[in-house]
């Protein structure tokens, strides 16, 4: 007996010991194994979604592309859980980027560095085609349901601003349209851009809601995660960011892809 | 066994004691106060604190001129915080989840029972049309993914709009829990139809043979002679069945209900601490499941009707004669 508390002790503080940080720069490891790891969530029209022929598309993957350009390797899409991205990319070793319109707050910054901005964007109410005149003000919405994905900024804003309601969390926001469309709950909250993606894929069936969270409630900059402690990348990534947000092909991307998801309904 | 039975009990009034401990004291100031200051102990216990070189080797300044430094704590003993956050901190989560859980699980096992008991009956009625409807419900009801069945049902019927928001305390949406309760106890009807079934064709048909020859009707020889045998092969894997709901009880996330698992996730989500958390929500449905599997144990005691018959053996009866 004595013997295996030892043992398990000693397991414990091996285990203790896998804590050491690498000595590699996350940059040299990336360009090293020659392509650069992206984790997103494709269902989230313009920023990233699956197009016609199941590639990756939107104006976040085109960013990544920039950023794997930079470096000069190749891009790798990883499509995952939403909510699970901050965690991998915290647990990971450092090389894996994290970008799937992710908004900059302080509780994320706890765990994981951010870049700088690369585009802030309003939040828009998603309600049945109807409806828009119906929930404009807050106390319209007080004992409704109002939905958002679970880990986004957008549960945390109905939370903070809208806390006479209830917030009611999903993985995705296919299936929370789905209960707009059937009338269990009262809306959605999502950007700007891609609440506007989903009305205009929902054949009509919803539509937005003239209600307006006011400035300091949602203004929402957007910026790449990667993990804490790996300085080198985040400079990177803040070159990136910074050339294509003055030279205007950031704006330009975004607009293709706004028009993209338009078009195809995607 | 009655090891096994002691530790079940205490684990229960853990259990019991964590609801409480949620119900009455987590939200005391002075309570979250102490809970928050152990916490902080516990965290600091084995941490090291060293002062922040730059590049040369020269120490780094705060703003105000201190020395900056860096706190790296040890692994084990921020595990052990973390847990204690979440699990004293957030136990608001955690204990609406498990209730969520057992009455979801509950309502699951006692209409899954039931309809699989008449599923089952069907299945061995000798009446060709019921047969063949048994059979078909109970290939499609195993044959598909539950997952699919509960997205199928709750997204493309109109079963979620039919059933009335009732107001019942401790439900939270009544409709949606309904539906979550009805999809699973479908699904569990088909497992728990083939587990009667294969228990009652297991028993030796000689004693079906011997009880009619002994003028017992077909249903008499049933109910008297072969159920009472055939429950010694039904409960453990029944009892299987039933440990086996309670953790797929878990699926009815995608829709939105909260359980455990939901719950779980929300912490997660809003701390990003994965490990502790799910490894709370792993120790709770232990828990749970633990005191299923004692239970049926002990009615698989207390229901064992075997060839020899008594419970007790030969050698004591002939003593209490004496």
């Amino acid at each position: 007996m004595k013997k295996l508390v030892a043992l398990v002790l000693v397991a414990m503080m091996a285990l203790s010991c896998l804590t050491m940080a690498s000595a590699e720069s996350a940059v040299d490891m990336i360009k090293a194994a020659g392509q650069l790891v992206v984790e997103t969530e494709a269902t989230y029209p313009p920023y990233e979604y699956l197009d016609d022929n199941g590639n990756f598309a939107g104006c976040d993957i085109w960013l990544a592309q920039q950023i794997a350009d930079e470096l000069g390797v190749t891009l790798v899409i990883q499509d995952t859980a939403f909510d699970s991205i901050i965690t991998d990319v915290k647990n990971g070793d450092g090389t894996v980027l994290g970008i799937a319109a992710f908004t900059k707050t302080p509780e994320r910054a706890e765990v994981i560095d951010f870049s700088d901005l690369y585009e802030t964007s309003a939040q828009l109410l998603v309600v049945k085609k109807g409806d828009a005149d119906v929930y404009t003000t807050k106390e319209a919405l007080a004992g409704k349901k109002v939905g958002a994905q679970m880990g986004t900024v957008q549960s945390q804003l109905i939370e903070k601003a809208l806390p006479d309601s209830e917030l009611f969390e999903l993985e995705a926001y296919g299936p929370l349209s789905l209960e707009v469309k059937n009338g269990n709950i009262a809306g959605f909250v999502a950007d700007a851009a891609v609440a506007e993606a989903y009305v205009s894929a929902s054949e009509g069936t919803l539509e937005v809601a003239n209600f307006e969270f006011t400035a300091e409630e949602a203004s929402f900059g957007k910026a790449v995660v990667i993990k804490q402690g790996n300085q080198d990348l985040v400079d990177v990534v803040n070159a990136v960011i910074a050339k294509v947000t003055t030279d205007g092909s950031y704006q330009k991307a975004y607009d293709d892809a706004v028009a993209a998801t338009g078009e195809t309904g995607d | 066994m009655k090891m096994r039975k002691w530790i079940a009990i205490l684990l229960c009034l853990l259990l019991v004691g964590y609801v409480c401990y949620d119900a009455f004291l987590a939200k005391n100031p002075a309570v979250i106060e102490g809970v928050d200051n152990m916490i902080a102990n516990v965290k600091n216990m084995g941490s090291t604190t060293t002062p922040v070189v730059d590049g040369e080797g020269n120490p780094v300044l705060n703003e105000d001129g201190t020395q900056q430094t860096e706190v790296k704590y040890n692994s084990v003993s921020l595990f052990v915080s973390n847990f204690l956050k979440l699990s004293l901190r957030y136990s608001n989560f955690y204990t609406e989840g498990v209730r969520n859980t057992l009455i979801l699980a509950a309502l699951t096992l006692l209409l899954g029972t039931i309809l699989g008991t008449l599923m089952a009956l069907m299945r061995i009625s000798g009446f060709k049309p019921l047969e063949w409807f048994a059979t078909t419900y109970i290939e499609i009801f195993r044959g598909t993914p539950l997952m699919v069945q509960l997205l199928f049902i709750y997204y493309g019927t109109p079963l979620c709009n039919m059933i009335p928001n009732v107001d019942i305390p401790f439900i939270t949406d009544f409709p949606r829990m309904m539906t979550c309760v009805i999809v699973m106890s479908l699904n569990s009807c088909a497992y728990v139809a083939e587990i009667i079934r294969s228990g009652i064709q297991a028993v030796d048909g000689g004693q079906m043979e011997a009880a009619n020859s002994l003028g017992f009707s077909r249903g008499q020889a049933m109910k008297l002679v072969v159920l009472p045998q055939a429950v010694k092969n039904i409960l453990p894997a029944l009892g299987n069945e039933f440990i086996t709901v309670i953790k797929e009880s878990s699926i009815v996330i995608y829709v939105g209900v909260a359980d455990l698992m939901y719950r779980a996730k929300g912490v997660t989500s809003k701390t990003y601490i994965t490990l502790e958390s799910y490894l709370i929500a792993a120790l709770l449905y232990l828990v749970m499941t633990f005191c299923m599997s004692t239970f049926v144990g002990y009615l698989e005691r207390k229901l064992k009707r075997d060839l020899r018959g008594s419970r007790r053996p030969m050698m004591a009866r002939k003593e209490k004669k004496a």
